[in-house]
């Protein structure tokens, strides 16, 4: 029942509407007054008859006390006629106490017992003087709501039809005044929209006044001047994005559930091997078997889609129109329908047969090189055994060098030490012999002088070979290494140590003398410095043995470059005894040759 | 009018007036009585009917023409027909008229204009007319004289009876008295408080005004004795209010003596059955005297030296069931014999003032049965 009537009143217009919702709220209100000022109307009636029977009786109570006092029956009577030809009067009467009615004036009405206001009042006497009042009989009024009751139903009609009559003239105001202000100008308005919405986007409504109306059909010329702009933008936009379409490299196509294809572009044709888009379209349209897609690829797309709401870069093989196959990479998203699915797949098919080809031959490219590569490795791993087994040797040829120096210089030392003594003592026990200032003389003195020569270069070839020092520990070998040097060259050189005597194996201590050695020969020839610290710290971290110099420093990266020999070695032999080796210099700031020796017992 | 039908009125008056003198002791007097109650009895009475009976037998004894002219209880009829008499080119000689509803003053004025001689009866002016006009031969010269009963006396008479009746009972009275504005029931009432002042133990219990009906005063008995329930007297001003308050006594079954003022037939039938325990009779008598006081005048014998131009006669009789049968008898069986000439000054001279006791007419009427 509900549903035809509010289609009903959905298919009104809106000017009835108005007038439906104006005369709905007019007769409630107007109900509810009339209702209201009748109801007023007939309570304020009957107080009033109550209050007037209560007037009357209180008037007679008073009026008559003379009257009955004096027995004065016509002055009663005339005083209740005079009152009796009241409609509302029904009945007055007098009686006198003890004796009962005096008098009785009955109206025209017959009275219903519900129907009836009675008041009953006594009539005193007030007799002169002091004398107290004294009840001499009552009056009874009778008055009839009949009276009040049909005025309350003519005043209930009277408000009726003046309400009826109000209602139906402002229906009548309103109706025209709404069919004028509002009904017409929506109608126009109508109008205007139709034919906007036909496409006539020139077309204006006529702005008539300034309330809402006004407004909306200000709005709705703004919106069909926005409609135009929009309408020219779209067509722009949609030649450009058609144009792009027509003119991509890549396939683009429309793709449903049901393996037919809505849209594809030229390109997509042509990568199929089809003359236009529309026969790709409708070789899918009259043999769904014939479309690009077979149904499994579908269902494994839309599969795809659903799970991840797009494709990227899935490569696919197709078959042309002429049966060759190629293979194609598809990237697309997918448009979902109302029941939450892929509906549509939006793609991009990009050829990538050429590129699929040039992959494989990179891949057999790639499995050369991985086999080249790994032979290479494989020499690697020999070159670093046998650099290894060189550095083994090396070290090994060092240890020999060095064993071979210390022989060959205690061999010197001993033996040719011992026969040049003899000889000098010799030549001394000579000269003895021979007489002073002879030729022999001269001679003997040549040849001692000869012997001290010769006693001086042995002993310098032994110190070369090995210092006798370094026999008594590498403190004592670097002490006796910085005086050799101050002595030799015109660099003061200093030796400090720190901590307490390291003891370290002998090829330990000689590769450090050696490498202090070769960095002092490097201050002598290339620092031109004026001084030169030696230091030896014994620490518990190790050993450190740092020598600075304050000479004009060096360009290590040329150093490098220039293979230098002397540094090659340093590191060499740093490296045998497992220590570090940092060369720190910069030009005109010196140099400083620091040497760490991780654990000083291990070796 | 115009100057010609003045002069001709002026000349009608002038040859009437000496024509009037000329004769005046030879011509039977002429009296026009203005009369305020009904021709024919209608309710109200016979009261007036036996005013103008008795005048008119007087009239007769004093050989006096007598034209009585009934205002049908209608003052305002009773004026036009003073200003009738007045205006009357042939003007009685005399004209007695009633101050009926206060119209007397009215009535004065308008006879002023007539040579007639003016005699006031029954109901005196009240003393503020007396004050608008004068008193009689004053501003008034043709106003001659005023004659009343005196009322107070009757009720004094008739309370008198009625607290003999009653023995040693204490009297507890209840009055009906008529309209409070004519004097003479104001006087009446007054007699009767006259009287109960002198007799101890006895009360007013209430007074009361009415409208001279037999219904009223039917009704106002009723109500009174059931508001007084031992009153033991009631009486009324008049007959017809008398019998109307017996009618209440009787429905009340009440035991009061009932009394009042007038003595009408019907009144003294109901003495005679013992409802009405008395009457005061004589009122009726009140145009005979007139005629007397008059009839004196007209011969020489001005009132006005035995006792004043306003008489207040005091004649009223207590009728009762002792003389209700002879009273009765003489005053309506045989009351065209009745002998006012006994009255007269001019028939029967006497010195003081006039005597108008009922005895002399009852005496003499009686020795003449």
């Amino acid at each position: 029942m509900r549903s035809p009537l509010r289609l009903a009143l959905r298919s009104l217009s809106l000017h009835t509407k108005l007038m439906l919702a104006l005369v709905i709220l007019v007769a409630l209100v107007a109900a509810i007054s009339a209702y209201v000022v009748v109801e007023h109307s007939r309570e304020r009636r009957l107080v009033e008859l109550d209050e007037r029977a209560t007037r009357i009786a209180d008037l007679f109570s008073r009026s008559l006390a003379q009257p009955l006092w004096n027995v004065d029956r016509g002055a009663i009577d005339s005083q209740l006629a005079a009152l009796a030809p009241n409609p509302e009067v029904a009945q007055f009467t007098v009686t006198a106490v003890g004796y009962g009615i005096v008098s009785n004036v009955k109206g025209d009405q017959r009275v219903d017992p519900d129907d009836r206001v009675v008041r009953v009042r006594a009539i005193e006497y007030d007799p002169p003087g002091d004398a107290p009042r004294e009840k001499i009989g009552e009056i009874r009024v009778v008055l009839t709501r009949a009276v009040a009751r049909e005025g309350i139903s003519s005043a209930r009609r009277a408000i009726l039809a003046m309400t009826a009559l109000v209602v139906a003239a402002l229906y009548a105001a309103t109706f025209l005044l709404l069919k004028k202000m509002v009904r017409s100008p929506i109608n126009r308005l109508e109008e205007m929209v139709d034919r906007i919405s036909d496409g006539d986007l020139d077309a204006r409504c006529a702005v008539e006044s300034g309330d809402e109306l006004g407004r909306l059909a200000t709005r709705v010329n703004a919106m069909a001047d926005r409609l135009r702009v929009s309408t020219e933008c779209l067509r722009e936009s949609e030649r450009k994005y058609r144009s792009i379409v027509e003119n991509s490299l890549e396939g683009i196509f429309l793709l449903d559930r049901s393996g037919r294809l809505n849209e594809a572009n030229p390109a997509m044709a042509e990568l199929l091997g089809y003359g236009a888009a529309t026969d790709l379209i409708t070789a899918g349209i009259s043999d769904p078997g014939k479309g690009p897609f077979s149904p499994m690829q579908i269902g494994a797309l839309f599969d795809i889609l659903s799970v991840q709401g797009e494709i990227a870069g899935l490569e696919l093989q197709l078959n042309r129109l002429d049966g060759n196959p190629i293979w194609v990479q598809l990237n697309g998203r997918g448009l979902v329908g109302d029941d939450g699915r892929p509906r549509c797949l939006e793609g991009l098919l990009t050829d990538v047969t050429a590129r699929r080809h040039a992959l494989e031959n990179l891949r057999g490219h790639r499995d050369q090189l991985e086999l080249e590569v790994s032979e290479r490795r494989r020499t690697e791993g020999e070159l670093l055994a046998s650099r290894e087994r060189l550095q083994q040797l090396s070290a090994h040829l060092e240890a020999i060098r060095e064993e071979e120096r210390k022989l060959i210089a205690m061999e010197i030392h001993d033996e040719l030490g011992q026969l040049l003594t003899a000889l000098k003592m010799d030549v001394s026990l000579l000269k003895m012999q021979l007489v002073a200032d002879s030729p022999a003389m001269h001679k003997a003195e040549e040849m001692r002088e000869l012997v001290e020569k010769t006693i001086k270069i042995v002993r310098n070839v032994v110190s070369h070979l090995r210092p006798a020092a370094l026999n008594f520990g590498l403190a004592s070998a670097l002490e006796w290494l910085a005086e050799d040097f101050s002595r030799h060259t015109e660099i003061v050189c200093h030796f400090h140590r720190e901590g307490v005597e390291p003891h370290l194996a002998d090829a330990r201590a000689t590769a450090i003398f050696r490498i202090v050695q070769e960095s002092l020969t490097n201050v002598a020839r290339h620092a031109n410095a004026s001084r030169v610290d030696v230091t030896l710290a014994n620490g518990k971290a190790g050993i450190e043995l740092i020598v600075s110099d304050n000479g004009r420093g060096f360009d290590m990266a040329a150093a490098r470059a220039g293979y230098s020999y002397g540094l090659q070695g340093m590191a060499e032999r740093a490296r045998l005894i497992d220590a570090e080796l940092h060369i720190e210099s910069d030009p005109d700031s010196g140099s400083v040759v620091r040497l760490c020796v991780q654990d000083a017992t291990s070796a | 009018m115009n100057r010609r039908e003045a002069l001709r009125a002026c000349a009608h008056v002038g040859l009437l007036c000496t024509t009037n003198f000329a004769f005046a002791s030879r011509q039977p007097p002429r009296v026009v009585f203005l009369n305020p109650g009904e021709a024919v009895e209608r309710g109200t009475g016979q009261q007036w009917q036996l005013v103008s009976r008795f005048m008119t037998v007087a009239a007769k004894t004093f050989d006096i023409q007598l034209e009585v002219l009934y205002a049908e209880r209608d003052h305002l009829l009773m004026l036009r027909q003073a200003e009738e008499v007045a205006r009357r080119t042939d003007a009685p000689d005399y004209v007695v008229i009633v101050n009926e509803k206060m119209a007397a003053r009215q009535m004065l004025e308008t006879l002023a204009r007539s040579p007639a001689k003016v005699l006031l009866i029954h109901n005196d002016l009240t003393p503020a007319q007396r004050r608008e006009i004068g008193n009689e031969r004053q501003q008034i010269p043709n106003w001659i004289g005023t004659v009343t009963a005196n009322a107070a006396r009757g009720g004094y008479r008739l309370m008198e009876y009625l607290c003999q009746r009653l023995g040693k009972r204490a009297a507890k009275v209840i009055g009906i008295t008529g309209d409070p504005n004519t004097p003479v029931s104001l006087e009446r009432a007054a007699g009767v408080d006259a009287l109960l002042s002198q007799v101890p133990n006895a009360r007013t219990c209430q007074l009361v005004f009415g409208d001279w009906s037999y219904a009223d005063s039917d009704q106002k008995a009723r109500v009174l004795l059931a508001r007084y329930p031992d009153a033991n007297v009631l009486w009324a001003a008049n007959d017809s209010m008398a019998l109307g308050a017996l009618s209440g006594v009787e429905a009340s079954h009440a035991h009061v003596l009932v009394g009042g003022m007038g003595a009408l037939p019907e009144a003294l039938t109901r003495v005679i059955d013992g409802g009405l325990a008395a009457m005061v009779a004589g009122d009726y008598f009140i145009g005979a005297w007139a005629m007397v006081l008059l009839y004196d005048y007209h011969h020489g014998r001005d009132f006005a030296a035995s006792g004043g131009v306003c008489q207040k006669l005091d004649f009223l009789s207590v009728i009762h069931r002792d003389n209700v049968a002879q009273y009765g008898e003489v005053v309506f069986l045989r009351g065209h014999t009745l002998d006012f000439g006994l009255y007269s000054k001019t028939m029967h001279p006497h010195p003081g003032p006039y005597d108008f006791s009922l005895r002399h007419i009852l005496n003499a009427t009686a020795k003449d049965s």
